[in-house]
């Protein structure tokens, strides 16, 4: 084995080692990462469906006012911001012992690298938001 | 000098408190809120707790299997699943996600517990995952009975029975520990969501075990509220969905191979 092939072995085997470790990373930070901030917002509840030629992200934002809904898709990042019909007061709570009003969603979801940005569609269904975008074929 | 009420028993690492003697009428029912796909269980019983204004008499604590969490309530610790009885319902309501490693101690001392309490039967309520859940309006209802005494409960209620299809998660141990030691269990499944609270499939339910005790559980607020309920629970939500795809829940919406 030259030099040169053991450097690309060494990077790749780097590179999957990395890509093992930083799922479980994230995994347990968002363990320890509240669903709101201090700022009055709250993140939602999502969940992504694979299919061979698409993704569908859906996003639950119970009590939303979705006239005021905005999804964006920035590289692989889809952004999802929407302000709540009311504004929720939650007081004495949790770790925070004081009043917090919450008065909007918001979310930043990374996707994975195979989507194909020119196929993407927003459609809800009462509070659920659902966002298709298209996949790379293989 | 009189001391509060205290028992405690220990079965497996888990420990069951009383602070309060349980009486029940007969015939007498154990509702269980464990959290589940949808939380229909854990919104349901946390719901007819508040309407029925039932009171607290104890719960489930484990220095073996829970995460170490003291719930406190007016400045008082409370463990991680709370008992709550009124009449002849006594109920169980969870506070946080059953981590994987718990479910069979879990299910296994429930049933003991309630055998050595004399309770007439054991209800669980859980949710059957629906991949196309926000297409349907009215979640469908199916139940499954230990044995036929438990079945005739149902009998004349307009729901399905579960005939075909795989259960996981603690109500899967329950149940076919019911079977086997002969203890009446009534399964209650609404069709809901794997990962986002349901509390429309929860009044479904709630709606059927009131006509099946007998005692009136206004679901009205509980709609009301549905989704400021829904913001109240997304970490427990989270942390419950993050559970269930480690005991493998997935699987409910595999078919059996023989059926297949």
């Amino acid at each position: 084995m030259s030099f040169e092939e053991y450097m690309r072995m060494r990077r790749r085997l780097l590179r999957e080692l990395l890509g093992e470790v930083e799922p479980l990373f994230d995994e347990s930070w968002r363990e320890i990462t509240p669903m709101w901030d201090s700022d009055g917002r709250l993140e939602p509840l999502y969940a992504i469906r694979e299919y061979p030629d698409k993704y569908v992200v859906i996003i639950d934002l119970p009590g939303a006012d979705l006239t005021t809904l905005s999804v964006d898709l920035k590289g692989r990042l889809l952004i999802i911001r929407s302000k709540l019909k009311q504004s929720v007061l939650f007081s004495n709570w949790g770790t925070v012992q004081r009043e917090i009003v919450f008065t909007e969603y918001a979310k930043t979801i990374e996707l994975p690298e195979d989507i194909n940005p020119e196929i993407f569609e927003v459609e809800h269904k009462k509070s659920m938001v659902i966002i298709t975008i298209g996949r790379k074929s293989k | 000098m009189v001391f509060p009420y205290y028992y405690e028993e220990v079965y497996d690492g888990l420990i069951f408190i009383e602070t309060k003697p349980l009486e029940l009428r007969k015939p007498s029912f154990l509702i269980l809120g464990l959290p589940d796909a949808g939380l229909v269980g854990a919104i349901s019983t946390s719901h007819m707790v508040r309407v029925l204004e039932m009171e607290e008499y104890g719960g489930i604590e484990s220095y073996r299997y829970f995460p170490p969490v003291a719930v406190i309530h007016k400045g008082k610790p409370h463990p991680p699943i709370r008992f709550f009885y009124r009449d002849n319902i006594a109920a169980l309501v969870p506070e946080i996600a059953i981590p994987p490693s718990a479910i069979y101690p879990l299910a296994l001392a429930i049933i003991d517990y309630a055998q050595k309490r004399g309770i007439d039967y054991i209800i669980s309520i859980s949710g059957a995952p629906v991949p196309n859940r926000m297409n349907l309006e009215k979640p469908r209802l199916y139940w499954l009975a230990s044995n036929d005494r438990v079945a005739k409960l149902v009998e004349g209620m307009k729901i399905e029975e579960f005939k075909e299809g795989l259960l996981v998660g603690p109500y899967a141990i329950i149940f076919k520990e019911a079977v086997k030691r002969r203890v009446n269990n009534l399964l209650f499944l609404a069709e809901t969501y794997m990962e986002f609270p349901d509390p429309e499939a929860a009044a479904i339910v709630l709606e059927t075990i009131s006509k099946l005790i007998g005692v009136e559980i206004d679901v009205k607020k509980l709609l009301e509220e549905a989704e400021v309920i829904k913001i109240k629970t997304r970490e427990l939500m989270k942390s419950t969905t993050q559970s269930l795809a480690k005991m493998g829940k997935g699987y409910e919406y595999q078919m059996p191979l023989l059926y297949a």
